[in-house]
Order: C-alpha cells, then structure tokens, then sequence
C-alpha cells in the first residue's frame, strides 16, 4: 500500500501517467489504478467539489433509535 | 429485493428481534445477581447506543442479516448478536478511555467497560438454548477470544505508533475493526449452518467491509466530521499518514506537521488549511482508490459466497451505502 500511496501521489501532484509509475505496484493495485483512471486524471480540486456533498455513514457505527431500558418488568 | 420481502425483513427487526435482544439482556444481567445499581448503569451505557432504524443496515443487524441471507432462523442467531453488541460497546468503552475522551467516571467506566466482555461471554453461552451443540458454542467462543486479541494487538500498535506508514495504518484497520466485524458474521452464517467455503466468503466479506468502514471513518473525519475534526485530534488518521509517507521535501512534511500543529491547539484556520493542504497532496484521491479496492475485495466475496435470497441483496446495498463518495465520483 505504500508503493500505491507513492503512486496515486505521482499521478495526482506530479501528473506522471500511469504506465510510469506502476513499476512497482502489485496486479491488484495496477488494476485499481486502472479502474480509476478517470478520477485521478480530475484536478485534486475538482474531484473535492464533485465530493463536497457526500453524506456521512455515521448510522453504521452508532445506534441513535430507541431505548434497551424497555426491558421487560421482571429485568 | 420486492418492497414485500423488504418490509417482511423490517418488520421482523423492529418486533421480534429486538424484543429477544432485550429479554436476552434482561436474563444475562438477572442471572448473575448484580448489584442493581451497576445493572441500570449498564443498561443507561446501553440505552445511549440504542437501535438503529429498521431500515438501516448496522453493524448490530448486520449478523441477522447474514444468517437469514445463508438460510438460517434468525432467532438462532440473537446470541450472537446480543454478545456482539455487549462486546463492541465494552471495547468502545475502552477506547474512548484509552483516547482520553473521558473526563470523569474513569473507575466506573472502566469497571463498565470489563462488565459488558464478560457479558458478552456469557451471551454466547445462550447459544444452547437454542441447541447448538456445545462443541460449535465452543468453537465460537474461542474464535472470539482470538478476534478480541488481534484488537487488542491493533489497538497496541495504535497507541505505540506515533507514525505509522500506510501499510501499517492498514494492518491496524484490520486487526481493530476488520477481524471483529468478520468473527460476528462468521459466527451468525457458522449459527445458520453455512459450509467451510461460504463462511470463509461471508468473514472475507466483513473483514473487507471493516476495513472500508475505517477508511469511510477517517475520509468523514477529515472532510465531514460531526463534532471536532479528526485533524484536531492526535489520531493517526489516514489522510494524514498518506500525505507524511508521500511528500517529497522536508519543507512540505515541516508545512504540515505545523499545521496540524495548530489545528491540535484548537486552531480553525490552520485546520481549514490543512484539509486543503491534504486535497492538494491527492489524499481524497487516495481514499478513494483504497476504498474502492475493499469495496471491490467485500463485494467479490459476497458474490463467492454464492445463493440468492433478498437478504444478500441488502448486505451489497449497505456495502455501497458505506462510502458513497465511491459512487460519487463515478458519475457525470
């Protein structure tokens, strides 16, 4: 994964193309790079404002309804 | 997935399920004779992490769901998930103390925190009413203690780790959140009889998705956060351990680090500066790309898992609620 960090850094900030920094990249991580290639090709910039309306998933960690003292009267 | 077979699923949820939750919680608390008032302090520490809607996917629904989608009667599963729920609120306990995000009670909460494990323990045991063998109760009994010591061991590097690099950002993602979300649904689909290859696709698939869950959390903690920023804190968050592994001069690294610096002192405007420094750096871009790779490594392995039932359905459909920055940047 760092060599993945390293290049999705590369191709981002120092817009070297794909081909040149999957050198050292596993299949797996050559095939993610290649499966988004059109997000990375986006200005840092522009893919924030395409993301600035993406909701949080906070219901996945926390449980906001209800109550467990409902418990039964005998509890 | 029919509107009909949804709202059957709900419905089940919203009347029987948590009825059995709660009278499961009741007996374990009852049998062991406690003190009343530290039982209503547990059942006060429970009530603040209450149901989710029906209609959500959760991390407490997500065992049923499991177990439902591998052809098993869900009421066999509620052991399971009562346990999971006194398990991961223990542990959330825990690390909230460890965090320092605890500022008065700390005896009583940590005396709180044991309490739930050992309740937990004990809900599994209940798995006999149900009757499951001893050995399968057993089996998942032990699996557990395993799940919990690989937190444990995360959480130490965690706490140890001042800067870790992605690799090892990833090996604590796994061990704190993926291996304890895999041992829940394991348990649920080994409950509902599943075989050797589709337990190991259903823990694949949670594993997965736990980790996603981690980078959605840091990516929300930075971008979306709802109270204080993550970069306000000293955690280690993704973004962050992405943009140090990744910048090139000492003058960039020294730029951030003052920056959070600051941030850390309270500071809104070298937060604001950071996030934007991290934009610049590709972090969102990274995020992305990693999410996208457990996205695609949870979904492969629910498609391995094999069968067809509406449930199934709905596991996919949470697994893309997730992150849904992953189906954002796909359109237009």
């Amino acid at each position: 994964m760092n060599a993945l960090a390293r290049a999705v850094y590369d191709i981002v900030v120092n817009h070297k193309s794909f081909e040149a920094v999957s050198g050292d990249l596993s299949a797996q991580e050559q095939a993610i790079l290649k499966e988004m290639r059109q997000t990375l090709s986006r200005n840092p910039e522009d893919l924030a404002r395409l993301l600035a309306t993406a909701p949080t998933q906070s219901e996945w960690w926390s449980n906001p309804k209800g109550s467990v003292s409902q418990t039964p009267a005998s509890v | 997935m029919s509107s009909d077979e949804r709202s059957e699923a709900n419905s089940w949820l919203e009347t029987d399920y948590w009825s059995l939750e709660r009278q499961l919680i009741g007996d374990i608390l009852n049998e062991a004779s406690l003190d009343r008032s530290y039982r209503q302090h547990l059942i006060c520490l429970l009530d603040r992490w209450a149901r989710p809607e029906a209609s959500h996917v959760s991390l407490e629904t997500l065992p049923i769901l499991v177990c439902v989608a591998c052809g098993g009667n869900p009421h066999q599963v509620v052991p399971v998930c009562v346990a999971w729920r006194l398990l991961r609120l223990g542990a959330k306990l825990l690390d909230d103390l460890e965090d320092g995000e605890v500022r008065e009670g700390l005896p009583e909460m940590i005396n709180s925190a044991v309490g739930l494990l050992f309740a937990g323990q004990l809900a599994l045991s209940k798995l006999g009413d149900e009757g499951l063998p001893p050995t399968l109760i057993q089996s998942l009994s032990q699996e557990l203690c395993r799940a919990g010591l690989a937190a444990c061991g995360g959480q130490h590097v965690d706490l140890t780790v001042t800067s870790p690099d992605p690799d090892r950002w990833l090996e604590i993602a796994a061990a704190k959140s993926g291996v304890p979300i895999g041992w829940a649904v394991w348990a649920s689909a080994l409950v509902a009889g599943a075989q050797e290859s589709v337990l190991a696709s259903y823990r694949e698939y949670a594993t997965s998705l736990g980790v996603l869950l981690q980078i959605a959390d840091d990516y929300n903690g930075v971008w979306y956060p709802d109270h204080v920023g993550d970069l306000m804190t000293k955690r280690p968050t993704l973004p962050v351990v992405y943009a140090l592994s990744v910048a090139t001069t000492s003058e960039q690294k020294s730029q951030l680090q003052a920056l959070l610096d600051d941030a850390r002192q309270g500071d809104i405007e070298a937060d604001r500066r950071a996030r934007k420094l991290l934009i610049d750096m590709g972090a969102q871009a990274f995020m992305l790309v990693l999410g996208q790779m457990w996205y695609n490594r949870a979904a492969q392995s629910l498609k391995q898992a094999g069968g067809d039932h509406p449930a199934k359905h709905r596991l996919l459909l949470a697994l893309q609620q997730v992150f849904p920055a992953l189906q954002d940047h796909a359109k237009d």
